[in-house]
């Protein structure tokens, strides 16, 4: 039974409350989306998550042994983070993704033969290969996020978390990097929290969505009708502009 | 790989010359028959093993020394002007190495532990100034890097005041414009027993600085403690710095432009270029210590040269826009 869990989180950030009281579960081959607007916390819940932030009180546990004492090789065995802003750096592809095996060299060591094959495996996996000598400063945002999912998938953690991997794609690679995460997710038993914009895609990839709205965390598994009570959910933060078809789809009506 | 080869050989070139040329010249035979054991004379030998050898032997340890610092300074503040110069270690490095000298003249390695652990408190002494400004840490690091520098020029200036004019400062003055005309087989067993140590871990340090590069969140989410490496890297840097200004006194530029030269030749990832750096900073300093004692019958100091040098290289890099800026992470 892997589950990674958040109980009872509370952050504040300069005298400003972030998250208060969120508590959430991730299992292992779920992918639950992270729904919220610019400035709810997304970024810092996955931070907490991850455990590269602290919060205030409340734990997070891995199988309910938390995960604040391990040492930080051990969590990032656990947990990978794919941070919001594509790193931009002379190093080439295949470097980026390399530096994935961090967790497991000892001091000293570095990359070997086995962790060669182990990136061009994944590499092949998202299509990179073909740009594995490129620099990272020469490539498309969407490319570079591909780059920084591989190195996430590197580090061979059953829990992904990611930041708005979809920001910078156009809307068929958007559906193409939620497809190849789907997939990831059911052949290799892995648990990831993704936050993204567009309800529309949490309706067509979520196992369940998690809304971040008023620093309160709401989880909406995926059921009959649950696209009426994520709007209800989303309601605060977008009032009656955001509304959802009979179609199932959310629409933005302009209000003027 | 391949650059690592192109710049030993020009380190060996220049190592070749330099140990031929100058006021007594050995020619090319005559450097091969001393290494066989067969000189042609016994001054010639006695040259050769006592003083050009030994000379030539610190000029390439501390060139090779002061860049690989240079190298590590420039990654861990993923900073490309930042220097053991700028940090203001090579200032207090030299304020500990006069101190020693003038106090306590009799220790042995004590003027290697004094310039240590001056150096060391200047540059924790500048970091921490510069975590005051948040705005700008860039910005922070050179305005406090100043600070500090300034600081330990007015505590050199306080150490020269107390010297006696008429035999300690000139030789204090000398010192401090940096020169190897003393150069003996003790500073070489000094620099080697002080930084081989310190350079091996800081080879074994180069895939966690490369992690590092990325920034420290990528680090932290990578299981890496940024803090631990950057602390670790800084101190062994600054006895490395410690190691060659006890020697030599202070050798400026050479941290700095090092490993630009490395980079401008076209090195994208400097961590995996040690070597290469290393053998860069040797060549660099070796020319300038020939210039200095060959360009007039007197010995020139040293510094002289590699500023010039130095400078002017930095004037072209800035007008050819080479420097890129990249974000900072203190």
């Amino acid at each position: 039974m892997n589950t990674l869990s958040a109980h009872k989180i509370t952050l504040n950030y300069q005298n400003k409350c972030i998250l208060n009281q969120v508590s959430l579960s991730l299992h292992a081959g779920e992918l639950v989306i992270l729904l919220g607007v610019n400035g709810a916390g997304k970024s810092t819940l996955l931070r907490v998550l991850s455990g590269i932030l602290k919060p205030q009180s409340g734990i997070v546990s891995y199988d309910e042994e938390p995960i604040y004492p391990l040492s930080p090789v051990k969590r990032a065995k656990l947990v990978s983070l794919l941070h919001q802003d594509t790193p931009y750096c002379t190093m080439t592809v295949q470097e980026f993704v390399l530096l994935g095996v961090a967790p497991y060299l000892h001091f000293g060591e570095i990359p070997n033969k086995t962790h060669h094959l182990q990136a061009q495996k994944i590499m092949e996996q998202l299509s990179l290969q073909s740009l594995q000598h490129r620099p990272m400063n020469q490539l498309s945002g969407g490319e570079r996020q591909r780059t920084a999912l591989a190195q996430c998938l590197m580090t061979n953690a059953t829990f992904l978390l990611l930041d708005e991997p979809t920001a910078s794609l156009d809307i068929r690679r958007q559906h193409e990097f939620l497809d190849l995460l789907t997939a990831l997710v059911k052949t290799e038993e892995k648990g990831a929290l993704v936050s993204v914009h567009d309800p529309n895609l949490a309706l067509d990839y979520a196992t369940s969505v998690a809304v971040l709205s008023q620093n309160q965390l709401t989880v909406v598994p995926r059921q009959h009708g649950w696209e009426q009570e994520l709007e209800h959910l989303l309601h605060p933060d977008y009032s009656s502009s955001l509304v959802c078809s009979p179609s199932f789809r959310f629409h933005w009506i302009s209000c003027k | 790989m391949k650059k690592f080869i192109v710049s030993l050989f020009i380190l060996i070139l220049l190592l070749l010359l330099s140990i031929s040329v100058g006021r007594y010249a050995l020619s090319l035979e005559e450097l091969y028959s001393i290494l066989v054991g067969n000189p042609p004379s016994d001054i010639a030998k006695d040259l050769f093993f006592q003083i050009r050898l030994p000379r030539v032997v610190t000029v390439v340890l501390s060139g090779g020394v002061l860049a690989l610092s240079g190298l590590v300074f420039q990654t861990v503040f993923s900073n490309p002007l930042v220097s053991p110069d700028v940090l203001g270690a090579t200032n207090g490095c030299a304020v500990g190495a006069i101190f020693a000298m003038l106090f306590f003249p009799s220790l042995p390695f004590f003027s290697q532990l004094s310039a240590f652990l001056c150096g060391l408190i200047s540059v924790i002494a500048s970091l921490s100034l510069a975590s005051f400004v948040k705005q700008n840490s860039l910005l922070g690091l050179i305005l406090s890097g100043m600070v500090i520098g300034s600081l330990a020029s007015a505590m050199l200036m306080i150490l020269k005041y107390c010297a006696d004019p008429m035999h300690q400062l000139p030789a204090l003055e000398y010192w401090l414009m940096g020169g190897f005309q003393n150069a003996v087989w003790e500073d070489v067993w000094s620099i080697l027993l002080c930084s081989t140590l310190p350079v091996i871990f800081l080879y074994f340090f180069r895939f966690p600085l490369k992690v590092l590069s990325l920034g420290d969140e990528r680090a932290m989410s990578l299981g890496l403690s940024p803090l631990f490496i950057r602390r670790s890297v800084i101190l062994l840097a600054t006895i490395l710095v410690a190691s060659v200004i006890s020697v030599a006194g202070m050798v400026s530029w050479v941290a700095l432009i090092a490993p630009h030269l490395v980079r401008v030749c076209g090195a994208r990832d400097i961590t995996s270029n040690m070597g290469t750096v290393f053998c860069c900073g040797g060549s660099l300093l070796l020319l300038a210590d020939l210039f200095a004692r060959t360009l007039t019958t007197a010995e020139i100091p040293v510094s002289i040269f590699t500023s010039l040098f130095g400078a002017s290289l930095l004037m072209v890099l800035l007008l050819c826009g080479i420097l890129e800026h990249r974000e900072v992470n203190v």
